[in-house]
């Protein structure tokens, strides 16, 4: 369905070999040349966009996790309370924000080019912009969430959102459990990039992680006592260096690398953990 | 103005240049889930032309198994597209 597809901006921008390189070169010198613009300003550009990263989006969501007014306006008016933030939103398409419930988790894509909250979080990553995930995630959502580390429930509505115009939008993860006392700045740590796009959810908190196996959880027997894997993950050393890779916490977020690591038994006195 | 919840099909037709629907939501069925505002016309703006007057925007829902032949995720599951509203035909009945 792709025949009426001529429009002339480069999907392929981020690839040299496909020629839009040198072309943005000539049409750049040539502006600059005739004093359209300075070449200092492009910097300035491009200084702006670089300052602009995926931690404004966790300090969002980590204050609307804290603050309920503050989240009533986020859901409400994105837009409004970000440009209030000091956000430049006066030329972009607006912002708004989807909450993940128990119900219902959003993933955001953008199918005909690279659509991204770009004003809040900076540039997209690169596999945001690529055609196996724009042409996966909306046919086969579950099975690119998997991928991602994040198998949902049947009964959890998979909700995505193809930016097909002018809204450009920002997943509310779900507010880890076990959350209750920590402050604004250690939430936002917990909040992704990819939490904020919907690929994935929000991290587990740290103690909790570092709990996971001290509370009583062990792989599957005859793997616990195995030598030379690391005492905390059971993983194998990895690479030329023999290190080990750890579980950095996404132990809990990853069911992938459960699987990875033998089917785990629960031994008594951990329930409260769950 | 086409109120929330109303059924809509959007547009099957060959559109030459630039638009906002991609191809697999043409001819589809899906509910108007909000009205997201007025904005100018993107198939005019993208020929530096002023896509005046401003175009009703709606956020459109799709479930996902309308979408797709052997959908192979939960029944619930569903896809919002933002779609201009020269783009849906209400339907009369209402689901």
């Amino acid at each position: 369905m792709n025949d009426t597809h001529v429009h002339a901006h480069p999907h392929a921008a981020d690839d040299p070999s496909s020629g839009y390189e040198p072309l943005e070169r000539a049409i750049r010198e040539l502006l600059v040349e005739k004093g359209v613009f300075t070449a200092e300003a492009i910097q300035r550009r491009i200084e702006a966009m670089d300052s602009l990263t995926p931690a404004n989006g966790s300090r969002l969501v980590a204050r609307a996790w804290t603050d309920p007014d503050f989240k009533a306006r986020l859901m409400e008016d994105a837009a409004g309370l970000l440009a209030e933030e000091g956000y430049e939103l006066e030329h972009s398409p607006t912002v708004r924000v989807v909450e993940n419930t128990e119900s219902v988790h959003n993933v955001v894509v953008c199918t005909l080019c690279s659509c991204y909250p770009r004003m809040v979080l900076g540039l997209p990553p690169a596999w945001y912009k690529k055609k196996a995930y724009r042409s996966r995630v909306v046919r086969e959502p579950r099975a690119v969430l998997a991928e991602f580390g994040t198998e949902l429930p049947d009964d959890v509505e998979v909700r995505v959102h193809d930016s097909t115009a002018d809204l450009r939008y920002i997943v509310l993860p779900r507010r880890p459990e076990g959350t209750e006392d920590m402050d604004e700045e250690a939430l936002a740590a917990l909040v992704t990039r990819d939490a904020l796009i919907g690929t994935a959810p929000a991290r587990a908190p740290p103690d909790r992680r570092a709990n996971f196996f001290a509370a009583g959880f062990r792989p599957a027997q005859g793997r616990s006592d195995s030598p030379g894997r690391c005492s905390r993950c059971w993983s194998r050393p990895m690479g030329r260096s023999g290190e080990f890779r750890h579980c950095p916490g996404d132990i809990f977020v990853l069911p992938g690398a459960l699987r990875a690591y033998g089917p785990l038994r629960r031994s008594a006195g951990s329930a409260s953990l769950w | 103005m086409i109120e929330n919840g109303t059924r809509v099909r959007v547009d099957d037709r060959f559109h030459a240049g630039h638009h906002r629907v991609p191809g697999y939501l043409k001819g589809r069925e899906g509910v108007v889930t909000d009205c997201l505002g007025r904005f100018p016309n993107p198939e005019a703006l993208a020929y530096f032309r002023p896509g005046k007057p401003d175009l009703a925007l709606y956020q459109v829902r799709f479930r996902q198994a309308d979408l797709w032949d052997r959908y192979a995720g939960g029944p619930a599951d569903t896809l919002d597209a933002d779609i201009f509203e020269h783009w849906l035909q209400p339907l009369k009945d209402k689901p």
